[in-house]
């Protein structure tokens, strides 16, 4: 079953003369549009990680709200888990954390979870069992009884991630989850969003840091300024073959390491060690070859297949100079 | 794309059941029951109290329409439970709380107790007509105060910090959602004026309780040759009478804030209050529905010109009246001339968009000890007005793109 499926999703932000898009009546001569997203289609299957890739503006967030409810496209439609979105029977079975999330300063947070679980309707054991399990999986035990005022940005983030799991979600829909935290807390969010597959749920999410996704995504769509770029597997988006060869040496004298240095196509020196890039696996064996021969030391080869960050790089250029 | 017959199914979910709820609910639907029937019973406001107080006294007649007010609350909080619209009134009023936005009753009871030691030494009718004058007019003002200030921020906050965003992913419709916060916003603005309201019965039953009439009766006593003679140890008899009064005071502003016209308190001032709560009900649904759409400021501003130009609704009435009554004279038989025509009309419309705040408040009548009398329409009016002003920020607020 597609749990997600978007068909020509567009969203063009215009501030009109009431300006009432952005809350609020704003007298203005001239209109202004922006197209956020343009003619957006994809879906995601049951059970998979799908990541929404792009950096900032590329209408990541724009997407996740019109699924959510929050903004209306201006054209094409969707459907979660098949059926229209905004249906109520729908959202009982949706988890979703909103980008930067902050929420109510007066509330501890116990009585925060304990607000959104009775919105959930659920019953008040189950719900106070889930909360405990809930601020233990996100690491907050020790704060749920402390004013949500005094979270820090990263404690926010947690007891968003907590509430968007109160209802036990078939779908999980988190905007830019690891935004926030510090690497450690960046890797017990994808040990989640791991274990929330492991459970059987479907997790949709969006980043801009691509290192965080591509550790854990089954499929990526690529967005950028309103364009869906590409969409499909990791390892069918990028290139499997090894395309280049890092070697980090130490302890060669300078006219050795000269010899090292002609087939390299690339170096870096450091104090001591040295890093050597080669294009070919041959020009890397007979550089450690001839690296061991005159008595210097192989600190490292490590073969480098693509990373998203550079198939980003790459795509984005393409795409900019297209438009350019 | 599907369409519904061929919707996928869903499996079934376990929700919380009624009977988790049925006891507070129960408990509820009493005190809030009771706390209305000034409004439900007195033949909606007809007052026939006021003309005949003997009618105030408790019959089975009553008890039916207690049972009947407990009964139709319970219904109403049972039906907002299950759109999760409690939920959302409750936890707005426990923000008001939390910031503190009861404390405009202080300013409430500073200024009444004011007043009320200042007027001590007039004479009895006359501190009875100024602590009623500051009285109703404060309950009214920081009642407004209320309304504006919280009905505005408190909607725009869940705008302005996003928390909307959480709030529409759940199953949850947006219109439970503003009905939510209206229902928190004006279970607030009750809780400030039952309590502001409590304050000033207590002044009232007091000063009667310790009048200098009654103070004297308990001061002094006949003794055997028929002369008056002061009790023994009087300071101390003053003090015990003076907090026993206190008791007997606080006691009888209780049964009043029920509705019993217990103690000096008149039928007519129950219903001048009650009528402050349907103002306000109406000023709550403005301040809503300004702020689903516009910035605090301005919607503060708004609200604020509809309420004045609402308390000079007849006002307005009465001058479309005049312009008609003067181009019929001036046309002299001929038809009337279309800039005329469009005049007449435009005051007429003013006054039907403007809320009819005038025919609510029945404060100057109660000063000038004039017969208070309730137009049953009124009471009427104002529920549908703040329905249709409910309505109308429903639906600017459905399609909205929220920031
Ligand atoms: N409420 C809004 N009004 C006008 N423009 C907006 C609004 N929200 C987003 N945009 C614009 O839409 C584009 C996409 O934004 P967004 O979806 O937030 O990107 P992302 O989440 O990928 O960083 C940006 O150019 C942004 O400026
Ligand atoms: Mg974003």
């Amino acid at each position: 079953m597609k749990v997600v499926e978007t068909f020509g999703l567009s969203k063009t932000y215009v501030q009109d003369v009431l300006g009432t898009e952005y809350g609020r009546i704003k007298f203005r001569l001239r209109n202004r549009k922006v197209d956020a997203l343009k003619d957006l289609s994809f879906s995601v299957e049951q059970g998979e990680i799908f990541g929404l890739l792009g950096p900032n503006g590329a209408g990541k967030t724009t997407t996740i709200k019109i699924l959510m409810g929050i903004h209306f496209a201006s054209r094409g439609t969707a459907t979660l888990m098949g059926r229209p979105l905004g249906d109520l029977e729908v959202k009982r079975r949706i988890g979703f954390l909103p980008e930067n999330p902050y929420f109510y300063d007066y509330l501890k947070g116990y009585e925060f979870l304990q607000y959104y679980g009775q919105l959930y309707g659920m019953p008040k054991r189950r719900l106070n069992a889930r909360i405990e399990e809930l601020l233990d999986l996100v690491g907050l035990s020790h704060a749920a009884n402390l004013p949500l005022k005094g979270y820090s940005k990263g404690m926010n983030q947690r007891i968003g991630l907590a509430q968007s799991l109160l209802n036990d979600p078939q779908l999980v829909i988190l905007d830019e989850p690891q935004s926030g935290l510090d690497p450690l807390g960046r890797k017990e969010v994808r040990d989640i969003i791991l274990k929330l597959k492991e459970e059987g749920r479907t997790v949709l999410f969006s980043s801009h840091i691509l290192s965080d996704a591509e550790m854990i995504c089954d499929r990526v769509a690529i967005l950028f300024k309103g364009e869906l770029i590409n969409i499909g597997r990791m390892n069918e988006l990028l290139s499997a073959k090894t395309y280049q060869y890092e070697l980090i040496v130490s302890g060669l004298q300078a006219d050795k390491m000269d010899a090292l240095k002609k087939g390299a196509s690339k170096v870096l020196d450091a104090n001591h060690e040295s890093m050597l890039i080669y294009t070919e696996e041959a020009q890397a064996q007979e550089a450690i070859r001839t690296a061991i021969q005159h008595g210097g030391a192989i600190r490292s080869l490590t073969p480098r297949t693509e990373t998203l960050e550079e198939y980003f790089i790459r795509n984005v250029k393409k795409g900019g100079e297209k438009r350019a | 794309m599907s369409d519904n017959a061929t919707l996928p199914t869903l499996e079934k979910l376990e929700v919380a059941s009624w009977r988790d709820k049925i006891f507070p609910l129960a408990l509820w639907a009493i005190i809030l029951g009771l706390l209305f029937r000034p409004l439900l019973w007195n033949d909606w406001l007809q007052i026939k109290a006021a003309i005949n107080p003997a009618a105030l006294s408790y019959s089975w007649k009553l008890l039916g329409m207690d049972i009947l007010c407990v009964g139709i609350v319970f219904v109403v909080l049972y039906w907002l439970i299950l759109g999760r619209i409690g939920f959302i009134a409750l936890n707005t009023f426990r923000e008001a709380v939390r910031n503190r936005i009861l404390y405009f009753i202080l300013f409430f009871a500073i200024v009444l107790m004011m007043a009320s030691g200042v007027v001590k030494e007039l004479a009895i009718s006359a501190s009875t007509r100024i602590v009623t004058d500051i009285g109703l007019t404060s309950i009214s003002f920081f009642g407004l105060m209320a309304a504006v200030f919280a009905g505005i921020s408190l909607v725009y906050n869940e705008l302005e910090r996003k928390t909307i965003y959480t709030i529409v992913s759940k199953p949850v419709h947006r219109y439970q959602f503003l009905l939510g916060k209206y229902f928190g916003l004006l279970l607030t603005i009750y809780v400030i004026v039952a309590i502001m309201s409590l304050f000033f019965f207590l002044v009232f039953n007091y000063q009667a309780n310790t009048s200098d009439e009654v103070l004297e009766k308990v001061l002094y006593a006949t003794n055997t040759s028929g002369q008056m003679q002061m009790v023994d140890h009087p300071g101390l008899v003053k003090a015990v009478f003076l907090l026993k009064a206190v008791v007997k005071s606080f006691g009888q502003s209780v049964g009043n804030l029920f509705g019993f016209a217990t103690g000096a308190v008149s039928p007519n001032l129950l219903v001048a209050i009650a009528l402050i709560g349907l103002r306000l009900m109406i000023v709550t649904a403005i301040a809503v529905f300004f702020s689903s759409f516009s910035t605090p400021a301005l919607s503060a501003v708004f609200t604020v010109m509809l309420f004045m130009a609402g308390t000079l609704n007849e006002d307005i009435l009465r001058f479309g009246m005049h312009l008609r009554e003067t181009a019929i004279k001036e046309a002299a038989g001929a038809a009337i001339p279309l800039a005329a025509y469009i005049k007449v009309n435009l005051a007429y419309l003013a006054a039907l968009v403007v809320p009819n705040l005038d025919s609510l408040d029945v404060n100057s009548e109660i000063l000038h000890g004039d017969k208070v009398n309730v137009w049953r329409f009124s009471v009427l009016y104002a529920f549908s007005y703040t329905g249709i002003v409910l309505l109308g920020a429903i639906l600017i607020f459905r399609k909205r793109n929220f920031k």
